[in-house]
C-alpha cells in the first residue's frame, strides 16, 4: 500500500524530472521539491493561518488578563484557553496536524530517493519491479547518475579540505532550518510564557534533528532540507508576511 | 499539550529515520565459489566470509572471527594460483586472505567504492571492478598496475581471452582493455547497464545482457555488434554457451536458449519467479534457480524435469562441487544447502551466531 500508493508515485515523478532535466538528480531533487512544496501549498497556509491565529490570540489583551487571573490554577487556565479558542474560532490543532502529515512526505521522499538511486543489488532489483511498465526509455536512464556538484546524492555528504570531511549540507540544513523557523514566526509579544518557551525549544530542536538527519542520511534528502526551507521562505515572503527582525535577537520585544 | 504532541511525534521522527537507515534487509546475495582441490566452499554473506568442507558443509573458518557491522561481502571470492583468497568488500577495500585458516595478508585500499562484483585473477594479477566507476589491475601483493576509468559504477566481474580483458559497465558500454597496460583498445555502446560478466566463445564473439532487455553479440576484436534479441525483461547474469546455445534467464522469469550464431530463440520458458542467476549445465541438464526460491532442472528442449522448492529467495547462480550443487539462498534459514543431481538434499549449512 504505502509502496503503491506513495513510493511509487514519487519515484517515479523523480525519475521523469530527471529524464527531463537531461539526468541531473540533484536539480530533478529541487524541482521535485518544488512540486512537493505546490501540491501541500493548502496544507501549509492553513498552518500559517492557524499559527498566526494563535499569536494573535497569545498576544490579546483578553488572554494576558485571563493569565494574571489564573496564574496559580492551571485547570482554570487550561479551560478559559480553551474557551478563548471557541470564541475566536481558532482550532488549536491546526496548525499541527499540517506538520504532522509533512513527516510521511519526508519518509516517503527519502525512501523514493534511495530506491531510485539504487546503490545495491538488491535495492537494483527493488527498483526494476518499481518503475512504471509504461516508463519511455528506462534503460537510458537506469542507474541513475547520483553525482551532483561535489556529492554523491545516495551518500552522506562531505567536501574534503585538507584532508577534513566537512558535512557542508549539514550545515546549511541547521542554518537554513533555524533561519526559516525565525523569520516564519511573528514576534511573541510575552516570550517567557509557556508556549513562547516551548515554540524556542522546537526551534532549537528541528534544526539539530535536521541537521542530525542531513549529517547521517543520504545528501539527496540534506538537498531536499535545504530546497524546503529556502522554498518555505520564499513563499511566505511573496505573501508578505516574512518577520526579517525574527533574525536578530536584540528586536524581539521584551517585557 | 499541542507542543507536547509534536514534540513526541518529532522524537516518534528522528527514531523511524534512524531505524530505517539501518535496514535489517541484506544489500545483496552470497557470493560462492569452490576450490575442488582443497574440498573447501567459500562462501561471502553479510558480515563473514565463511569457509566450509565441501563433503559436509562443516564450517573450517569464518572471516572476520566476530562479525564487524563496518564489513559487508556480497560477492564470490577468488582464489590466486599463490594461494591467497581474493574478496572485496562493502567497506570498499579488497582484502586477501590465507584460504587455509582466513587470516589477512594484505588489504587495498586505493578503491573509492564498494566492491559489488567478484574480482578476476589470471596468471598476471588481480583485475577488481569497484562501484567507483574504476576496474582496479593490481599485483599478488596488492600493489596497484594501473586503473581503467569508466563512467558509471561497475558491477559486473570482468572476462578474458588472452591479453583482452572485457568489461561490461554501468555506464552503458562494453570495454575491451590491453590487460598489461590497462590502455583501451575500443569501446561499444550498449543500449542499457550491464552488470554480467560477458560470455567469450573460442571464435571470437562476446555475448552479453543489459538492462535494456536485451541479447547482443559482438566481435571481440572490433566491437561490431552482430545481432541483438530482445528480452521479456532485464538480463542480469552473463549467458552459458553450450554446444552452440546460450543459455540465460531475465527477471522476467523466462529462460531462453538462443543461436549463437543467428541470436534466433530456440526456446523459451517461463518456470516461476525472476531469475538473476546464470544457469549450470552438468551432463545432459541444465540447472537454475528462481527468487520464488526453486530449483529447476530442465533438458536441452527446455522440458522441466523436475524443480525442487528450496525457500527463502534465490539471485545467486547454483554451482557445481563434484558430485552436488551447491545453493545460497536467502531469508531461508540455511545459508548455504546442497543438493544432488536428483534433486534430493544432502547437507546444508546455518551459521552460528558468535557473541
Amino acid at each position: 500500500m504505502w509502496d503503491t500508493f506513495i513510493i511509487q508515485p514519487m519515484l517515479n515523478t523523480l525519475l521523469g524530472i530527471y529524464a527531463f532535466l537531461g539526468h541531473n538528480f540533484g536539480l530533478s531533487i529541487i524541482i521535485f521539491t518544488i512540486l512537493i512544496r505546490m501540491i501541500t501549498y493548502p496544507l501549509t497556509a492553513k498552518q500559517q493561518q492557524s499559527a498566526q491565529a494563535m499569536q494573535g490570540m497569545q498576544n490579546s489583551k483578553k488572554w494576558q488578563e485571563i493569565q494574571k487571573k489564573y496564574k496559580n490554577d492551571k485547570e482554570k487556565l487550561s479551560q478559559e484557553q480553551m474557551r478563548l479558542y471557541q470564541e475566536m474560532g481558532i482550532n488549536p490543532f491546526g496548525s499541527c496536524l499540517p506538520t504532522l502529515i509533512q513527516f510521511p512526505i519526508i519518509i516517503g521522499l527519502y525512501q523514493a530517493l534511495i530506491r531510485a538511486l539504487a546503490n545495491t543489488p538488491i535495492q537494483l532489483l527493488d527498483l526494476s519491479r518499481l518503475i512504471y511498465p509504461f516508463f519511455p526509455n528506462v534503460s537510458k536512464l537506469v542507474p541513475l547518475n547520483p553525482h551532483f556538484l561535489w556529492m554523491d546524492l545516495g551518500e552522506p555528504e562531505r567536501l574534503y579540505v585538507f584532508g577534513f570531511g566537512v558535512p557542508v549540507l549539514a550545515i546549511l540544513v541547521m542554518i537554513t532550518t533555524y533561519m526559516q523557523s525565525k523569520v516564519m514566526t511573528p514576534p511573541s509579544a510575552n516570550p517567557s510564557d509557556q508556549s513562547g518557551q516551548m515554540m524556542k525549544m522546537m526551534n532549537m530542536y528541528m534544526p539539530l534533528m535536521l541537521g542530525y538527519f542531513a549529517y547521517t542520511f543520504a545528501s539527496g534528502l540534506a538537498l531536499y532540507f535545504v530546497a524546503s526551507n529556502v522554498i518555505s521562505v520564499i513563499q511566505y515572503a511573496a505573501l508578505g508576511k516574512v518577520n526579517w527582525r525574527g533574525l536578530l535577537p536584540s528586536f524581539n520585544i521584551k517585557k | 499539550m499541542k507542543y507536547k504532541l509534536l514534540f513526541i511525534t518529532l522524537l516518534l521522527l528522528t527514531m523511524a529515520m534512524t531505524a530505517c537507515s539501518g535496514s535489517t534487509t541484506p544489500s545483496g546475495w552470497p557470493g560462492l565459489s569452490v576450490d575442488q582441490q582443497a574440498g573447501t566452499v567459500y562462501l561471502a554473506f553479510n558480515t563473514e566470509v565463511y569457509a566450509l568442507n565441501i563433503s559436509d558443509g562443516s564450517l573450517k573458518w569464518q572471516f572476520p572471527q566476530k562479525a564487524d557491522r563496518n564489513l559487508s561481502f556480497f560477492s564470490a571470492p577468488a582464489l590466486t594460483s599463490d594461494g591467497q583468497l581474493i574478496i572485496g568488500g562493502y567497506d570498499r577495500k579488497l582484502h586477501s586472505l590465507n584460504p587455509k585458516n582466513g587470516s589477512e595478508n594484505w588489504i587495498f585500499e586505493k578503491s573509492q567504492g564498494r566492491f559489488i562484483g567478484s574480482p578476476l585473477v589470471t596468471e598476471a594479477g588481480i583485475f577488481a571492478p569497484n562501484a567507483d566507476e574504476n576496474l582496479y589491475a593490481m599485483d599478488f601483493k596488492g600493489n596497484s598496475l594501473w586503473t581503467f576509468k569508466t563512467d558509471q559504477a561497475l558491477w559486473a566481474k570482468p572476462a578474458i581471452q588472452g591479453n583482452k580483458l572485457y568489461m561490461a559497465g554501468m555506464d552503458r558500454h562494453l570495454y575491451a582493455i590491453n590487460s598489461q597496460n590497462g590502455q583501451q583498445l575500443w569501446s561499444q555502446e550498449l543500449s542499457g547497464a550491464s552488470v554480467a560478466t560477458p560470455t567469450l566463445s573460442e571464435d571470437g564473439m562476446i555475448y552479453v545482457g543489459t538492462f535494456a532487455n536485451e541479447l547482443l553479440a559482438m566481435d571481440s576484436n572490433s566491437g561490431e555488434t552482430k545481432w541483438r534479441t530482445p528480452t521479456q525483461g532485464w538480463v542480469w547474469s552473463d549467458p552459458v554457451l553450450n554446444r552452440d546455445i546460450l543459455y540465460f534467464g531475465d527477471l522476467s522469469g523466462t529462460l531462453y536458449a538462443v543461436d549463437r550464431n543467428t541470436g534466433k530463440i530456440n526456446w523459451k520458458i517461463l518456470p516461476n519467479g525472476p531469475i538473476a542467476g546464470s544457469p549450470l549445465i552438468i551432463g545432459e541438464s541444465i540447472y537454475f534457480t528462481t527468487e520464488s526460491g526453486n530449483l529447476y532442472a530442465v533438458d536441452f528442449q527446455g522440458k522441466i524435469l523436475w524443480n525442487k522448492q528450496i525457500g527463502g529467495k534465490i539471485y545467486t547462480s547454483p554451482v557445481e562441487a563434484g558430485d552436488q550443487i551447491l545453493i545460497a539462498p536467502i531469508g531461508a534459514g540455511p545459508l548455504l544447502i546442497s543438493i544432488d543431481f536428483d534433486g534430493n538434499p544432502k547437507w546444508s549449512f546455518t551459521p552460528v551466531e558468535k557473541k
